[in-house]
């Protein structure tokens, strides 16, 4: 599993789902967490934090935001030399077969759908830390 | 182009712009039924007056193929066309209509459907409602009897979301409508610590309540072939809410939960009539 100090970065560009997920995770003992509200300001943000040095270590972000969706986010991402190989999950309100396949495509590390429990949460996490330690 | 093609009623309408079909253009209408998904095709062949040998037999084995693909498949003939298949054997296997709009009328929304797509609809987005609360805010909700806007006072609102329902055959709106004390304690257990006033970090969780409510519906609507695209959704504000959707009928559920009642509002147009006198 992840370390409780590993660095995560909530999306979404409701605040009462970023105080949701930042709630379960701290649940977790999870305690670094830093937010951004859309996908272009969740790229900057990754980006400030490669050069301060403190790099974000796990993406947790939504789906459908504006300005950039969870899915051009993650584009922009798997396209970064820097951040290629960054655990990144979405979390979805629709769970359609179509739009999994298209993050799968495009190199999603997991995703949820929403309503999100603490349960999936952790084990999703698990399969994912799993999958980036190999 | 001698086939045109274009989708109504969430089926696929192949139309003939020429008088003649050979086996080439039956096989052309074969390749576009193949490259889409639909409820159903119907091949209008108005202004058919002849298809040559070969071409029946195609369109025989592709009037088939659908059938055997759990769809439906329709052919509009005219009287001379429809002369032509019954004299190749061929009157019994494949259904012939005179116009799209009677098959449109008569097979694909038949009267009394509305209604009952109507009742699918509402019963799959109360089911999502109940659930999402249930598992997203640990809140046991019940749908208690729906009543037409107008008809009852119901319990002032303080706060809600509004989203619009964009669907291949039709479009609505979904309002859910909370009044504050149940709000906070909702959030409260939707966000998973204590809120005793609507601070800024909960006022969108009735949008992210809705849109989550709406996902999970989406899921069951479109594997019935709704063919429902999403929008965000809105928040809402103010003392008394009370809003008026559309023009469409407009239908209250009201839900009562461990921590108080809330509304849903449903307004499309399926096809939800209010019953004489209401």
């Amino acid at each position: 599993m992840f370390a409780p100090e590993t660095k995560i970065l909530v999306v979404d560009d409701m605040a009462a789902m970023r105080q949701i997920v930042k709630n379960m995770l701290r649940e977790m003992k999870f305690k670094n967490i830093v937010e951004a509200e859309n996908g272009e300001a969740a790229f900057n943000t990754l980006v400030e934090n490669q050069i301060s040095g403190e790099p974000i270590q796990l993406v947790l972000s939504d789906w459908n935001m504006p300005v950039c969706t969870g899915i051009d986010f993650l584009k922009k991402v798997r396209s970064a030399p820097d951040f290629k190989s960054l655990p990144f999950m979405l979390i979805t309100a629709e769970g359609e077969k179509s739009q999994v396949l298209e993050a799968i495509k495009l190199g999603v590390s997991d995703y949820l759908v929403k309503p999100l429990r603490p349960v999936d949460l952790t084990t999703k996490l698990e399969n994912v830390f799993k999958k980036h330690n190999k | 182009m001698s086939i045109t093609s274009k989708v109504q009623a969430k089926h696929l309408i192949l139309t003939s712009e020429i008088t003649r079909l050979n086996h080439r253009d039956i096989e052309i209408c074969s390749e576009k039924i193949q490259e889409s998904s639909y409820e159903g095709v119907i091949l209008d062949f108005t202004k058919v007056v002849d298809i040559e040998d070969r071409g029946l037999r195609t369109l025989y084995r592709v009037v088939s193929e659908v059938s055997q693909s759990n769809s439906k498949a329709y052919v509009v003939a005219n009287s001379g066309l429809k002369s032509l298949i019954k004299s190749q054997g061929l009157g019994k296997l494949i259904e012939c209509y005179s116009s799209v709009d009677e098959i449109l009328k008569t097979k694909v929304n038949p009267p009394g459907s509305g209604k009952k797509k109507t009742l699918e609809f509402l019963t799959i987005v109360l089911e999502a409602v109940a659930y999402t609360m249930d598992v997203g805010a640990s809140t046991k909700a019940e749908a208690k009897d729906p009543f037409f806007r107008g008809k009852k006072e119901f319990e002032k609102a303080a706060i809600g979301a509004v989203v619009g329902i964009v669907a291949d055959a039709f479009n609505g709106t979904l309002i859910l409508l909370f009044p504050e004390e149940t709000y906070l304690k909702i959030m409260s257990r939707f966000l998973r610590q204590e809120y005793t006033t609507l601070s800024p970090d909960i006022v969108d969780g009735a949008a992210e309540l809705l849109n989550t409510i709406v996902g999970q519906a989406k899921i069951k609507l479109n594997q019935r072939g709704y063919g429902i695209r999403q929008a965000i959704p809105s928040v809402i504000r103010g003392e008394g809410l009370s809003i008026s959707p559309s023009s469409s009928p407009s239908l209250i559920v009201p839900f009562v939960s461990d921590v108080g009642n809330f509304f849903l509002e449903v307004s499309t147009n399926l096809g939800m009539a209010k019953p004489e006198g209401e």
